[in-house]
């Protein structure tokens, strides 16, 4: 009898074993769909749709919006784009398992547009290995930046330079006073803590918080009490208007300076009464910008995807088409994935929403600069002078 | 130093308040029904859009959104009750509790898709400017969350001890076959029991908008430390979850303070099942004794 169990016990873990290794090596077995060889591109990304962070799922819209609006001339490299977008509703474990369906299932040619920063980071070493383009990821998290990803091209400025570009503004305009960063304590908010360090030298009071926090007061009377006359956060929406609410409803008005994660959605100026003169670090035009860039996007969002706002959001979306198009626009068949990295790779200052950006095969960087818009009046302008170049492609 | 430990202290009061009426609204429902309605929190959340429409594209003043949101929690409470628990009656406890798990998927879900996830401002309910006293900040909203705690327990406690339904919904607590023999009408009391504790959820749910902003996820966390507020009172007991909840408040506060904010969950859980160990049946709880 003993052994009996002890039998089914080992075979049980066997099997467990094998299975486990199994998922968790699915990168390493050839990825299909290296090469196109229909008259379709097939594009995969994942972004939530559901749950806290279901508002920057928006950016599947304005991918969306930019494939309707290259198909509509005629698509690229002689090819129409499809895109096939899952909810992973800001699970990595859902974002892994959904990447895989994306590669294996549905042969999708590259995984562009996805977002969040621990999403992405559980798969993005998976894709790289499996020789599966990862493009344009919503994130600036250090590690999609690091020398030896062939396969994988961040956009966005890194995060430690969004919080570099806090840093010298206050540096310029704020020396001396006692400022204080509340962060979100995960991949997205340690580095621009970092980089916000690394500008100004010293910060005098670190608040860090999870997603889940729903009252800060305990944080906004520590501010008030401890006489910090700058405040800069680096957090997602839902957790800076909480902020923000809570600073007014305390009756504390430090200088505010928030990431472009808090402070670029639609109705951002009804989330919060008390936002005029608040700050935010952008890479991006303000929406309502009457930048001809902006203006494109937003013209295509009418049109390409009606119903759903021209936020900041969506935008990140757009810029994920731009650079993914920018990739295709000059191959000839055979296109290939190789193919597609080694002209991505030849991008210099290269001009998207995001401004210019450039990759190379030493260096995938992406976009190199950030400036901060202010609140005025119900809308957002660019801050003039505020403009920060973390590039190292120099 | 003194003024700050106050300050904090104060808003832990207010939110604890907030923890103690989530606490009291599942304490109410699982004394009646024994179920643990884990679709508390987006049934108040639920309530809350109501109120919301009704004052920021309607017009509609506050206290008035406010009553539509109660009302409507209170039918939704009861719609969940009689459509959905009523007929699983007899099955089992924990396919209750999953039917429960499953209405706080499909509501949020169904809120998600009808108003998406931005953030959305909930006009205060107070709008008065806080009061500086001596440096210390009163919020008008943090002293109503701490009046109506006070004046909801005190009614509470008095339906239950002095009222006909109230003395129904316990008869039904301690055997629901026996009360029903007695002429207790059950389904229409369970009904208002949900009625009543979901209301409640609405109650802290439109309170705590003005802190959290509108989103479906709103409740998430008050709901959990609601749960925690519960157990540590005692689950079952009401006053238990009064003084477990404004515990809660003060000890979650203090920890954001003085601690790490991102461990406040965790240490919260931590000293749950410290106090669980010593008092098993919670601090105000009574130990549960079976004939043999």
């Amino acid at each position: 009898m003993k052994t009996r169990i002890f039998r089914s016990a080992a075979r049980a873990s066997i099997g467990i074993a094998c299975l486990s290794l199994a998922c968790s090596s699915w990168g390493q077995s050839a990825a299909p769909g290296a090469t196109i060889d229909g008259d379709t591109i097939v594009l995969g990304q994942t972004a939530a749709q559901s749950g806290p962070q279901a508002p920057i799922g928006a950016s599947k819209w304005g991918l969306e919006a930019f494939i309707g609006y290259v198909n509509a001339k005629g698509g690229v490299a002689g090819k129409k784009l499809r895109l096939i977008s899952y909810d992973d509703s800001y699970q990595p474990a859902q974002t892994t398992a959904l990447d895989k369906k994306l590669v294996y299932e549905d042969r999708v040619f590259a995984i562009v547009g996805s977002i969040g920063s621990p999403t992405t980071a559980a798969v993005y070493k998976t894709l790289n290995d499996a020789k599966v383009p990862l493009v344009s990821m919503g994130s600036g998290s250090p590690i999609f930046y690091e020398p030896g990803l062939k396969y994988v091209f961040p956009s966005w400025p890194i995060y430690t330079t969004d919080g570099e570009t806090m840093g010298a503004f206050v540096k310029k305009h704020f020396a001396g006073q006692p400022v204080a960063v509340i962060y979100q304590d995960d991949g997205f908010g340690k580095p621009i803590l970092a980089g916000i360090k690394k500008s100004l030298g010293k910060v005098d009071v670190e608040i860090p918080y999870v997603p889940s926090q729903v009252d800060f007061s305990s944080a906004v009377i520590k501010l008030k009490a401890s006489g910090i006359k700058v405040v800069m956060l680096a957090t997602i929406a839902t957790s800076g208007a909480q902020i923000l609410n809570q600073m007014a409803s305390l009756a504390y008005a430090p200088t505010r300076i928030l990431t472009s994660s808090a402070c670029g959605y639609g109705g951002i100026f009804d989330a919060i009464k008390s936002l005029d003169g608040t700050y935010c670090t952008a890479f991006l035009p303000p929406p309502g910008s009457s930048d001809p860039k902006w203006k494109e996007f937003a013209d295509a969002m009418a049109k390409y995807a009606p119903g759903h706002p021209p936020d900041i959001y969506a935008a990140w979306g757009w810029l994920a088409g731009q650079v993914t198009y920018a990739g295709l626009e000059k191959l000839k068949a055979p296109i290939t994935r190789d193919a597609f990295v080694a002209q991505l790779e030849t991008l210099r200052d290269f001009d998207t929403i995001a401004g210019k950006i450039n990759y190379s095969a030493q260096r995938h960087e992406g976009s190199c600069c950030q400036l901060l818009w202010q609140a005025k009046g119900g809308k957002w302008d660019i801050v003039p002078d505020s403009g920060f170049n973390g590039s190292a492609m120099k | 130093m003194t003024q700050y430990l106050l300050q904090i202290a104060l808003a832990g009061l207010a939110q604890g308040s907030l923890f103690a009426l989530t606490a009291l609204g599942l304490v109410m429902i699982y004394n009646a029904s024994s179920v643990v309605n884990f679709a508390h929190g987006a049934m108040g959340m639920a309530a809350t859009y109501v109120a919301y429409v009704l004052i920021e594209e309607v017009g509609v003043p506050f206290p008035l959104a406010f009553a539509a949101a109660l009302a409507a929690a209170f039918v939704l409470g009861v719609v969940v009750q009689t459509l959905f628990l009523a007929r699983l009656r007899n099955a089992p406890l924990m396919s209750q509790v999953v039917v429960t798990l499953g209405l706080f998927m499909l509501i949020q879900g169904l809120v998600g898709l009808a108003f998406g996830y931005n953030p959305r401002r909930m006009t205060e309910s107070i709008s008065l400017a806080p009061v500086i006293l001596g440096g210390l900040v009163l919020r008008p909203q943090d002293i109503l969350e701490l009046a109506l705690l006070v004046v909801l327990g005190i009614a509470l406690a008095a339906f239950f001890a002095a009222t006909k339904i109230g003395l129904g919904m316990r008869a039904i607590t301690e055997n629901r076959y026996a009360a029903r023999l007695m002429g207790i009408p059950v389904g229409r009391l369970l009904a208002a029991a949900w009625g009543a504790g979901v209301l409640l959820s609405a109650v802290v749910a439109v309170l705590a908008a003005p802190t959290t902003s509108v989103t479906p996820n709103m409740m998430d966390t008050i709901v959990v430390y609601g749960f925690v507020a519960a157990i540590l009172g005692g689950f079952g007991s009401m006053w238990g979850a009064l003084v477990g909840g404004l515990l809660l408040g003060i000890v979650v506060n203090m920890i954001d303070a003085f601690v790490a904010p991102e461990l406040a969950m965790s240490i919260v859980f931590g000293l749950l099942i410290l106090v669980l160990y010593v008092k098993p049946d919670g601090l105000l709880g009574r130990a549960t004794v079976q004939k043999v």
